[in-house]
This record gives structure tokens, C-alpha cells and sequence, in this order.
């Protein structure tokens, strides 16, 4: 299929883009918290997907170079918008965006927009990690593949993610608000 | 501290469940006016090759039919040619 598209060949790179649009999507999603953003982002990786199919070697799974694609546009478009929020003024300020994943259930809804806010409160890789495996909901094998590194790693990333995740929830508790 | 704990936990497990976001019908027809034109018009579909083969097949193998056919009429005059001078050459018999 990534041949075909690589010659050009538009039924094979439909076929693909059915196949991984969801994906692609979801990931961006994860990542940017924004609908319109994140379908800029898949309508990017797709044109790259386009652009670059003569550059795939087979090395890897053509999931896990796709997801490389997701990740690594996603990534520059934050650098971009410099969404990289450290100080806990401004995680609280960042949670106000408000934002709801579409296919998170009914309710969990105002949960899980807390969560989102402190998600880009992580470092890239613990970001990636925790993005792949929760929001994703990727085995963390294919994740360790995807971030070219051990499955070891990537377990110890997550654990990591979950601490910082936790120490910033807590610092955003909604003091004399009713317990969401 | 252990409310707030608690609702960290739950907070971190709200993900649980969760389903994949999909994109808009419009994003693939957007895609496509985005790829290069030059990309898509540079490949000639299999199909149209087989036609273009097939009618210069047929353009060589007419060639070869008219030339070989003009080659044996030559043939037939020269020989009738050759049968006249032959019958000229025996006047003395």
C-alpha cells in the first residue's frame, strides 16, 4: 500500500487514510485539546504521509511510522503555540480551556477535563507515554516501539507521568468547590 | 489530603473507557485538495498502458505486414522480369 502511494496511486492512500484517520486523529487530539487544531494536524501527517511514502524503508510497523509522524507534528505544533506550562499559576489559569474529549463516557466527562488541563503540564516523553497508552490506549509495547525505546522505559515513563499528573491534580483541587 | 488523593485517583482513572475521537466527513475531500498535482499526474494509470501498448503493437505489426507484402510483389516483377529476358536471350534457338 505504501508503495502505491508512493507512485501516487490515490485509492491506496484512501484505503490508508481509512485505516488510520481515527488513530491519527485521536492522537493529535491528546495532545492539542483542540478540535479544528486537530484535524490540522491529521490533514498535515496525512499530506506528509503522501509526500514521504517513497522514504518508508519497512523498518517498522507502518502503524508505528504513522504514529512517529502523529507525535513528532503534534510536539512542534505545542513548541509552536509555546503551550509548555510549568508554574502551577498557570496550570490553574491552562484549566479554564476546559476541553472534552469527545469519546471519554458520559461520567467521567468533567473528570477527565482536569486531567487534560495537567497533561501538557509533562515533560515530551512522559506526555507521549502517557498520551499512546491512556488516550490512545495503545499495549505499551507498540508505545516503546513508537518512541524507539524499551519496554522497561517506557513502563518507568508512565510511572513517572502518573506522580507528576497526581502532584498537579492536587495543587488544582477544587478547594470548597462540590467534589467533581 | 486523602480527599484530595482520592480525587486525584479518580481523576487519573477518568480515562478508563475512553473511545477514539473521530474526524470530520469533510477532512479527506480537504486532504485531497492539499496533495501536489504534480505527484498525482506524474504516474499514467496500468490501464491506459495497456492501450497505448497495445495500439503501438498494432501500428508495428501493420508496418510489418505492408512492408514484408511490398517486398514479395518486387520479388514477383523481378522474377517476371528476369523470365522475359531469359525469353529474349533465346532468340538464336
Amino acid at each position: 500500500m505504501i508503495k502505491k502511494i508512493s507512485e501516487g496511486n490515490q485509492e491506496a492512500f484512501k484505503q490508508l487514510y481509512t485505516l488510520y484517520k481515527t488513530k491519527v486523529y485521536n492522537t493529535a487530539i491528546g495532545y492539542i485539546q483542540n478540535i479544528e487544531e486537530a484535524e490540522e494536524i491529521t490533514q498535515d501527517v496525512f499530506i506528509t504521509i503522501f509526500n514521504k511514502a517513497n522514504t518508508f524503508k519497512g523498518k517498522a510497523k507502518v502503524s508505528t511510522w504513522i504514529y512517529r509522524i502523529t507525535v513528532n507534528k503534534a510536539l512542534n505544533q505545542i513548541k509552536k503555540q509555546g503551550r509548555i506550562i510549568k508554574l502551577d499559576k498557570e496550570v490553574q489559569d491552562y484549566h479554564k480551556i476546559n476541553f472534552q474529549h469527545p469519546g471519554v463516557i458520559i461520567e467521567n466527562k468533567e473528570k477527565s477535563t482536569y486531567l487534560f488541563s495537567v497533561i501538557n503540564t509533562l515533560i515530551e516523553n512522559q506526555k507521549t507515554a502517557f498520551i499512546l497508552s491512556y488516550v490512545e490506549g495503545l499495549p505499551r509495547q507498540e508505545v516503546a516501539d513508537i518512541m524507539n525505546t524499551s519496554l522497561k522505559s517506557v513502563e518507568s515513563l508512565l510511572q513517572r507521568a502518573k506522580t507528576n499528573l497526581k502532584k498537579k491534580l492536587i495543587s488544582i483541587y477544587p478547594e470548597g468547590n462540590k467534589k467533581k | 489530603m486523602d480527599k484530595k488523593l482520592q480525587w486525584a485517583d479518580e481523576v487519573l482513572e477518568s480515562l478508563n473507557g475512553i473511545q477514539r475521537a473521530k474526524p470530520s466527513n469533510e477532512l479527506f475531500d480537504k486532504i485531497m485538495l492539499e496533495l501536489p498535482k504534480n505527484k498525482q499526474n506524474q504516474i499514467i494509470p496500468l490501464k491506459r498502458l495497456r492501450w497505448i501498448a497495445a495500439a503501438a503493437c498494432l501500428v508495428v505489426g501493420l508496418n510489418v505486414v505492408v512492408f514484408s507484402s511490398k517486398i514479395s510483389t518486387k520479388q514477383i516483377t523481378e522474377n517476371t522480369e528476369n523470365y522475359h529476358l531469359i525469353n529474349d536471350y533465346s532468340l538464336y534457338e
